[in-house]
């Protein structure tokens, strides 16, 4: 006999009998109808803030000391609201508030610094934007009325700007895009995490705990086979669960308003096929942990709770691909979660595929999966297992 | 048929079998016979190579279950002390699951598994999910699933445990059909009715030895005892 003996067998009962779980079909289901509804709510809801292209409210106090000023922010294309009185700590539907005083055109005049006061509320993103916004027009009309003023004394102009930065961004997408996209590659990635886990216990410790594991292992099974059994169901588990996010999670997408938040995401039917094609590798790799993790476990309540807390590793590897600015270093470009999110991400902002690193990735999860499995099945035969029945 | 020979289990410092030896023989029911905790399930879990001995062999019709424990495993049908089935399948499902694990297929597996079916009047049930089983009806399941593959040898571990007396007897009659066609049954047990209804040899073991063995009448005999039970429980106070 060779040394798979079981596994087809094994495979379909268990995929039968995983089918028929409520439980198992309902965390991969779940995970994949509900996250992209989350995240359909969330692109939403990011929509709706308001952005650095939109109109900014700025409410201005003593506008009639420096209409010239507000003349300029008016046309810039900020809605200016003139109000009067003293300025409070209520902004009162505008984003942001200029204090100007009186004599400002008098200091002007006279070559003095002539002071202004932009209020703004940082824990509106509107508000940080606008003032910032505002902050630059006001300098620019600064150094407008310096280069006047030098020009009426026979001095260059230039002498107000003796430096000029020209700020041009080279990204193929905007900030919103990669924000965007950041969000996806979090969805995608947990999922097969999420599709797989209940899948995976229940096959190995759920088995154990019914007492069922005893009567299989007294049949002439080889353990790689009944390994490699459980472990192919979890896995397939994970690969359409994931599969399912991908393609439901792109349907959703087509109804949040992307194009208002001037988001264009290369998401045609290849690009949603190989998202898939590459996250499966990813899924046989997390079905294969979490196969070991339950085997080792001494109960199901115990496999659920190492397992769930598992699903945070690929949280914490995202996290540190985040904070270090969206690159990835060379060795967690070929590993799996990491090595994903790289191509995931280029695949989803440029619509491109490096095939070199897509198959080393693939190879590493393949080759992780293996070790996993490896492990589990060293167990399979060791009495403290039974002992576990 | 199964030989136990100088079979020696440890766990830590608890000695579990302590230098069993017998054998059951094809076309005889052999029954161990002891207390609760006497060694009974660690034995037949080592004569199905679930556990390592420390000392000592089985062979399972000449073949060593450690150094071939699949070739072994393939002559033997084992009903373990709890049925461990699996809820969301039918009782179908689990005897041709079993049945497939030892190479079957086909119609040979599905005559096999209705002939089965219909000798444990299993009709009823035998397309229903086991979830909600009656222990009845859960041993017809776990037998039913030992016999698929027509083994010579069968081991099994209190079969009637929490068994009604139906059951019980459909239960009897089976071993006794399997008996006359020449099969080794090996089974635990420590209800004396059973065992002196059933067995054509018994093996007494008392804290992992072997403190008698014999017929139940041979037992009796021996030990000068009135009954199987007196005779027991002589040999397990005397060990």
């Amino acid at each position: 006999m060779n040394g798979l003996a079981g596994f087809g067998t094994i495979f379909r009962t268990t995929l039968v009998d995983q089918m028929r779980d409520r439980r198992s079909m309902g965390a991969a289901l779940i995970y994949a109808l509900l996250g992209p509804v989350v995240m359909l709510l969330a692109f939403t809801a990011l929509a709706n803030m308001r952005d650095d292209s939109e109109t900014l409210t700025l409410a201005v106090h003593g506008a009639e000391h420096a209409p010239a000023l507000v003349q300029q922010l008016g046309a810039s294309g900020a809605q200016i609201e003139r109000r009067s009185g003293p300025a409070g700590d209520e902004f009162r539907g505008a984003d942001a508030v200029l204090v100007i005083p009186q004599g400002f055109e008098r200091s002007i005049a006279a070559g003095q610094p002539a002071r202004v006061q932009l209020l703004r509320d940082d824990r509106k993103q509107s508000s940080t934007i606008g003032a910032g916004g505002i902050a630059e027009q006001i300098e620019t009309y600064g150094r407008a009325v310096a280069a006047r003023s030098l020009t009426q004394r026979g001095l260059p102009a230039a002498l107000a700007a003796p430096v000029t930065v020209e700020a041009r961004n080279v990204a193929p997408v905007t900030g919103r895009s990669l924000m965007i996209v950041g969000m996806m590659l979090y969805f995608f990635i947990l999922a097969p995490f999420f599709t797989s886990m209940t899948a995976a216990i229940d096959a190995t410790a759920g088995e154990r705990e019914r007492q069922s594991l005893k009567p299989l292992l007294a049949q002439p099974i080889d353990p790689a086979g009944l390994i490699g059994g459980k472990w192919a169901v979890a896995a397939l588990f994970g690969a359409f669960g994931t599969a399912v996010t991908v393609f439901f999670s792109v349907f959703l997408i087509g109804f949040a308003p992307l194009d208002r938040l001037g988001v264009d995401l290369p998401l045609t039917l290849a690009h949603q096929i190989g998202l898939a094609l590459l996250l499966a590798p990813l899924a046989l790799a997390v079905a294969a942990v979490q196969v070991l993790v339950a085997m080792l476990a001494k109960s199901f309540k115990e496999a659920q709770t190492y397992i769930q807390l598992l699903s945070l590793a690929p949280v914490a590897l995202l996290f540190n691909s985040t904070f270090s600015g969206g690159e990835t270093g060379s060795i967690g470009k070929i590993m799996p979660v990491t090595g994903h999110s790289d191509l995931l991400r280029r695949l989803l902002t440029e619509g491109t595929l490096d095939p070199k690193q897509a198959a080393l990735v693939t190879a590493t999860s393949l080759l992780f999966a293996l070790l996993c499995l490896a492990m589990s099945q060293r167990h399979v035969g060791d009495e403290k297992l039974l002992g576990k029945l | 048929m199964i030989e136990v020979e100088d079979l020696q289990k440890r766990f830590g410092k608890v000695v579990a079998v302590d230098g069993a030896r017998f054998a059951a023989k094809d076309g005889a029911i052999t029954t161990l016979l002891g207390a609760n905790g006497s060694g009974k399930t660690t034995t037949l879990s080592a004569a199905m190579a679930l556990l390592k001995p420390d000392a000592g062999t089985v062979r399972v019709d000449g073949i060593d279950v450690r150094a071939d424990a699949k070739g072994a495993r393939r002559r033997i049908g084992w009903f373990p002390d709890a049925f461990g089935l699996y809820p969301r399948l039918t009782a179908r499902e689990h005897v041709r699951y079993f049945g497939q694990l030892h190479g079957k297929k086909g119609p040979e597996l599905e005559g096999a598994i209705q002939a089965i079916f219909d000798e444990l009047d299993m009709g009823e049930i035998a397309d229903r999910r086991t979830e909600g089983f009656s222990t009845g009806q859960r041993m017809k399941v776990a037998l039913a699933r030992a016999m698929v593959h027509s083994p010579q040898n069968l081991i099994l571990d209190e079969p009637t445990r929490g068994l009604d007396i139906m059951s019980v007897r459909l239960l009897r009659a089976t071993l006794r059909r399997l008996r006359s066609e020449g099969r080794a049954i090996l089974m635990s047990s420590h209800v004396m009715a059973e065992v002196e209804d059933l067995s054509d040899h018994v093996v007494v073991i008392s804290a992992g030895r072997v403190v008698g063995t014999g017929t139940p009448a041979e037992l009796v005999a021996e030990t000068g005892a009135p009954n199987l039970e007196e005779a027991f429980v002589t040999l397990a106070v005397q060990s």
